[in-house]
């Protein structure tokens, strides 16, 4: 079980700074040595919720593995139809009783979707790195590395860290 | 006899002026909405007991995100993501289980307990938004299943969180703290069927 256990919380120190580092594995498949890591994105927070939505297009577009295309297809059509559904009773209730309240608030939550954490998120000192993975076997996944720096990082030395945090995965056979 | 009726009237208003009348507890509001007999998403508001009020915002995260992956494993989900408004909580996607949680949003919590959780002046701290929950009455996230991981979005296990004694420290710490009864550990559930 701990080899498929996708989530690594750490602080390090690093230049003097303090640096949390957040790694997952969207699809929790096991990475060998051969797996390889291709990067799709490496900026700030606020830069990637921006862009997450044009970068998945892409990669649906360009991939071939029908797990991924449907996977992605999947989630977008359930987050309309929460979307859809909770508008129609939010205003049925009229948004005065709590459950009403609750409701309509429930509504803004699923029709903001990926862009809500930007609007929220620190964009300073924060950085993202995406990354697709695809295992020996020809299974695909996504990792998501997260640091947060109490200073500024130099683009290569965020990139470094964050692509040192992802190989980190990489498993002996 | 109109000064009898007067007087009662004022003694029952000093009554609740001064705080003398017993509370209603108000445990934690649960929206569950679901679409074609399938649960589409959980909806979380509130502490769970205001009247005591003594559980960190730590304390009700773990006991909220309990009660939900045991409502998703009952219903046969197995992985779950936090949605979020704009009022959000501030988890960033990739934070998919309750340790992250806190070493991301109070990474300087010492512990467990309610009097652990610090508010120091490091620029890591209190990176969210989980203040709120306590004694306000509105939707602070959402928690949406899944039966399967999917490619695009980290998700939170279900089994992994029923399991986490990282989530039962903090659930037995607020027993201990508020001198709660298991079974005040409750919710105020509605259902949205759609």
């Amino acid at each position: 079980m701990k080899k498929f256990l996708m989530f690594s919380a750490l602080a390090i120190a690093a230049m003097a700074n303090e640096v949390q580092v957040f790694t997952s594995n969207t699809m929790r498949i096991e990475l060998d040595n051969d797996s390889k890591i291709e990067k799709l994105f490496f900026g700030k927070t606020k830069e990637f919720y921006e862009k997450q939505g044009e970068i998945l297009k892409d990669l649906q577009k360009n991939s071939t593995s029908a797990l991924a295309i449907g996977t992605i297809a999947t989630l977008q059509a359930s987050s309309g139809e929460i979307a859809k559904n909770i508008v129609a009773g939010g205003s049925g209730a009229g948004g005065v009783d709590t459950n009403g309240g609750l409701i309509a608030i429930g509504a803004m939550v699923a029709i903001a979707g990926g862009k809500a954490l930007f609007d929220y998120a620190r964009e300073d000192h924060e950085y993202m790195m995406m990354s697709k993975a695809i295992n020996s076997k020809g299974e695909e996944t996504l990792l998501y590395t997260l640091i947060v720096a109490n200073n500024s990082l130099e683009t290569q030395e965020g990139e470094e860290m964050a692509l040192g945090e992802q190989k980190k995965l990489l498993k002996d056979k | 006899m109109g000064k009898v009726v007067l007087s009662v009237i004022l003694a029952i208003i000093i009554i609740f002026m001064s705080g003398c009348g017993a509370k209603a507890p108000r445990p934690m509001n649960m929206v569950e909405t679901s679409i074609k007999g399938k649960i589409a998403n959980i909806a979380i508001a509130g502490t769970i007991n205001s009247d005591k009020d003594k559980a960190s915002v730590l304390q009700n995260t773990a006991i909220q995100i309990k009660e939900a992956a045991n409502i998703f494993k009952e219903n046969g989900y197995s992985y779950f993501w936090i949605s979020s408004n704009k009022k959000n909580n501030g988890i960033p996607l990739n934070i998919t289980d309750m340790k992250g949680l806190v070493s991301y949003c109070y990474p300087q919590s010492k512990g467990f307990h309610a009097d652990d959780t610090s508010a120091g002046s490091s620029s890591l701290e209190q990176k969210c938004n989980l203040e709120f929950m306590k004694n306000h009455n509105s939707t602070f996230y959402e928690l949406v299943p899944e039966e399967k991981p999917i490619l695009d979005k980290p998700t939170w296990s279900v089994d992994q969180v029923l399991a986490d004694e990282f989530i039962e420290g903090f659930i037995k710490a607020a027993i201990e703290d508020g001198k709660y009864e298991d079974k005040e550990l409750k919710f105020i559930k509605t259902y949205q069927k759609y």
